[in-house]
């Protein structure tokens, strides 16, 4: 009854994406810096090939943030200006576009601190 | 194609026989070894390794063993994830003991997704380790070190915490559950005696505790001061298994600014305010639902009937977050109008008030009860639109323009609504560039009933780059039937309030970070040219009162000891144009924070 609990959802959610991608990461992956502020971040949309691993360098200008890949286990705090960077790695594993936020309030504009991660696929050469 | 989990099987076991519990690859792992772990003849071992390592996922040497390469390393540690993350969730939310759900996360560790994983892992707060105190890999496969210290090697009668269990057989398990040595667990090496193969601890409520040698060897421990630092983790994990939308506070931390100034004009005594106070706080009803409210004190005081503080609700609305570039607002919204408006944490403007444009044109903070659509369009351009109360005529004056006009979502009359939009361009490092409108047709509240068309479009820039920032803006308002309104307003004041038709400012702002080290080491220094005139285009048969066409040049330094600390002090003269009234010269410092 317990495995049935657990594996029915897995059935549901079939369609993620496949854990078997990551083997195609470049041994350094590209690095893209990220600058976050009141209420934005710079850039706020990131192109990444199907397969490809980049490592996120995020900065904050002012105070703390939040950095959250939705539906992804990304989840950082950005530090205050002048207190280091946050640093993870993404891995486009499946094409699609991925919102990553600011989940941490940062002030009265604070929900519209998003943006995206797009995925494109690799066997149409990227151009979607 | 993944991986199959006889693979996976394949690949989890060399991982757990050639890595050290510290996380090193130590060494090659015999076939032998792997034929018996595995539970197949050593002939069908080899013959697996060797399509294995055709595939590029392991390292096979034939008569000495087999190790895993770099990619088979990282999808061994996948498979570890998932079984350790599915026996955690098993223990904490689907209360299973510890020693029974080794064997369900065998079989559920190749069938469960990455999507599934990653939801489990968010949803128990992202743990570090399982419940036999393994370290959990992460998404990317990385395993954190631990160190390696087991109840055989660890310093005698130093107070230890034990983190982990290397022996998940289930008598094992309960051996050390009987013994109150699960992970963390306090303990002490007392003395060790090698003759007799035997340790003998100090355990929870100081008993005294003989283990054997190989038990002892299976038991890892930190020094306990470590632990503690691994148990707060644990309880911020704890925390955080409530929140049914794990990694989105469901309710957040209440956060805030406040600034308390004070203030010293030509001719005035000195003022010493407790400017605002600000809580704001929000809830995630959702991931994609939210809450965000804003109250506000200003003056410190609020007493009823008397000209004093204010106690205001700014901001109240809930958030339908639904896609990049369509989403909903609905509640007490700010409008999107001007720089300050709806970017006025103290830290994030210089001066000790507000600029002048943002308080007699675009009349900041401006917030109303409204509904509309926000998102991104494209890269780097952002919208927002609403539909808000209009304004109420009869309170527009000569010297504020329409700032007292706003009705603040306290039972605003609505018989027309008014719209407010912005979009602003994002899309180059450092450069913020917007342009804002409102439009509304305004009314005297009450009779008679006079209708007002008023427009106010702004344009405005920020620019960001190196120790530089710039700022820059543009407002003008119209107001149509101004002579109607002040003919009005003058039969029942018996003087009429000389409402413009038009009201205008703008200002350009250069800064400069002359301390660039990093808090408490960052000065930035500022100058501020300002131009508003609240009776810039008056109606036929009224004449400007050229006291509120003013300038004012300003002047001063603002300091972070921390980023969300400002200590600001400015000076500034400000003109007008009557050659009546004095031109002024202002002296404020202040402190503004926000957390």
């Amino acid at each position: 009854m317990i495995r049935m609990l657990v594996v029915l959802p897995l059935l549901v959610l079939a369609g993620t994406p496949s854990r078997s991608a990551g083997l195609a990461q470049s041994p350094s992956p590209r690095v893209i810096e990220i600058n976050a502020e009141r209420f934005q971040f710079w850039p706020s949309q990131i192109i990444v090939m199907e397969g490809e691993e980049v490592e996120l360098r995020l900065r904050s200008d002012d105070t703390i943030h939040g950095f959250r890949i939705v539906g992804a286990s990304t989840n950082l705090e950005i530090p205050k200006r002048g207190h280091g960077n946050a640093v993870t790695r993404f891995t486009g594993s499946r094409p699609g576009r991925y919102t990553f936020e600011c989940n941490r309030l940062c002030g009265a504009g604070h929900n519209f601190m998003r943006g995206e991660i797009i995925v494109r696929s690799a066997a149409t050469g990227g151009t979607r | 194609m993944l991986p199959s989990s006889t693979v996976e099987n394949y690949l989890k076991t060399i991982y757990l026989g050639s890595v050290g519990s510290d996380g090193k690859e130590a060494h090659l792992l015999p076939m032998g070894q792997l034929a018996a772990a595995v539970g197949v003849t050593p002939g069908t071992a080899t013959t697996m390794v060797k399509t294995l390592a055709e595939s590029g996922l392991v390292n096979y040497e034939p008569y000495a063993g087999v190790s895993l390469t770099r990619a088979g390393r990282r999808l061994a540690a996948l498979v570890l994830r998932r079984h350790r993350l599915v026996e955690l969730f098993l223990v904490r939310v689907m209360g299973l003991r510890w020693d029974e759900v080794h064997e369900e996360a065998e079989l559920l560790e190749h069938v469960v997704s990455d999507r599934l994983i990653d939801r489990m892992d968010e949803m128990l707060g992202r743990p570090e380790v399982d419940p036999h105190g393994d370290p959990i890999p992460d998404a990317e496969g990385v395993v954190k070190k631990q160190q390696a210290q087991t109840l055989l090697t660890c310093p005698v009668g130093t107070p230890m915490t034990v983190t982990r269990i290397l022996d998940q057989d289930k008598q094992f398990l309960r051996f050390v559950e009987h013994h109150d040595l699960k992970p963390g667990e306090s303990v002490e090496v007392e003395s060790r005696d090698e003759a007799a193969d035997s340790v003998l601890l100090r355990g929870k409520d100081n008993r005294r505790i003989t283990i054997g040698t190989r038990a002892a060897s299976k038991l890892l421990v930190q020094v306990a001061r470590v632990m503690l630092l691994v148990l707060a983790l644990a309880t911020a994990a704890r925390a955080q298994q409530a929140n049914p939308e794990a990694g989105f506070p469901s309710t957040g931390p209440i956060s805030g600014y406040m600034e308390f100034h004070v203030n010293k004009a030509d001719g005035d005594p000195t003022v010493m305010d407790f400017h605002r106070f600000v809580l704001l706080v929000n809830h995630a009803f959702t991931s994609k639902v939210r809450f965000v409210g804003e109250v506000e004190i200003e003056h410190a005081v609020v007493e009823g009937l008397e000209e004093s503080g204010e106690l205001e609700l700014e901001q109240s609305y809930v958030d339908f977050l639904l896609s990049r570039p369509l989403n909903f607002r609905a509640g007490m919204v700010l409008l999107p109008l001007g720089i300050i408006n709806e970017r006025h944490e103290p830290p994030v403007f210089n001066g000790v008030e507000r600029p002048f444009v943002d308080t007699f044109i675009i009349p900041t903070t401006w917030f109303d009860a409204g509904a509309g659509v926000h998102g991104e369009i494209g890269r780097g351009l952002r919208y927002r639109a609403y539909v808000v109360p209009p304004l109420n005529a009869r309170e527009f004056t000569a010297s504020e323009g329409i700032r007292e006009g706003r009705q603040k979502g306290d039972e605003a009359v609505a018989a027309h609504v008014a719209f407010t939009g912005r979009a602003e361009y994002l899309g180059v490092r450092g450069l913020a560039v917007g342009a804002a409108v409102w439009r509304g047709t305004s009314q005297l509240l009450r009779t008679p009933k006079i209708e007002s068309a008023v427009t106010l479009g702004e344009v405005d820039a920020r620019y960001l780059r190196s120790r530089l920032e710039l700022r820059g803006e543009f407002a003008q308002a119209s107001i149509g039937n101004a002579a109607q309104l002040n003919e009005n307003i003058g039969r029942g004041t018996g003087v009429p309030p000389n409402i413009a038709r038009a009201i205008r400012g703008f200002y350009g702002e250069a800064g400069y970070r002359i301390w660039d080290a990093g808090s408490p080491r960052d000065l930035v220094a500022y100058v501020r040219y300002e131009n508003f005139d609240t009776q810039f285009r008056m109606p036929a048969g009224f004449l400007p009162l050229k006291e509120f066409d003013r300038d004012a040049w300003e002047t001063g330094l603002t300091y972070y000891p921390d980023p969300d600390v400002a200590v600001k002090a400015d000076y500034i003269y400000l003109r007008n144009q009557s050659g009546v009234f004095a031109n002024r010269r202002l002296f404020n410092v202040g402190i503004g924070w926000w957390f």
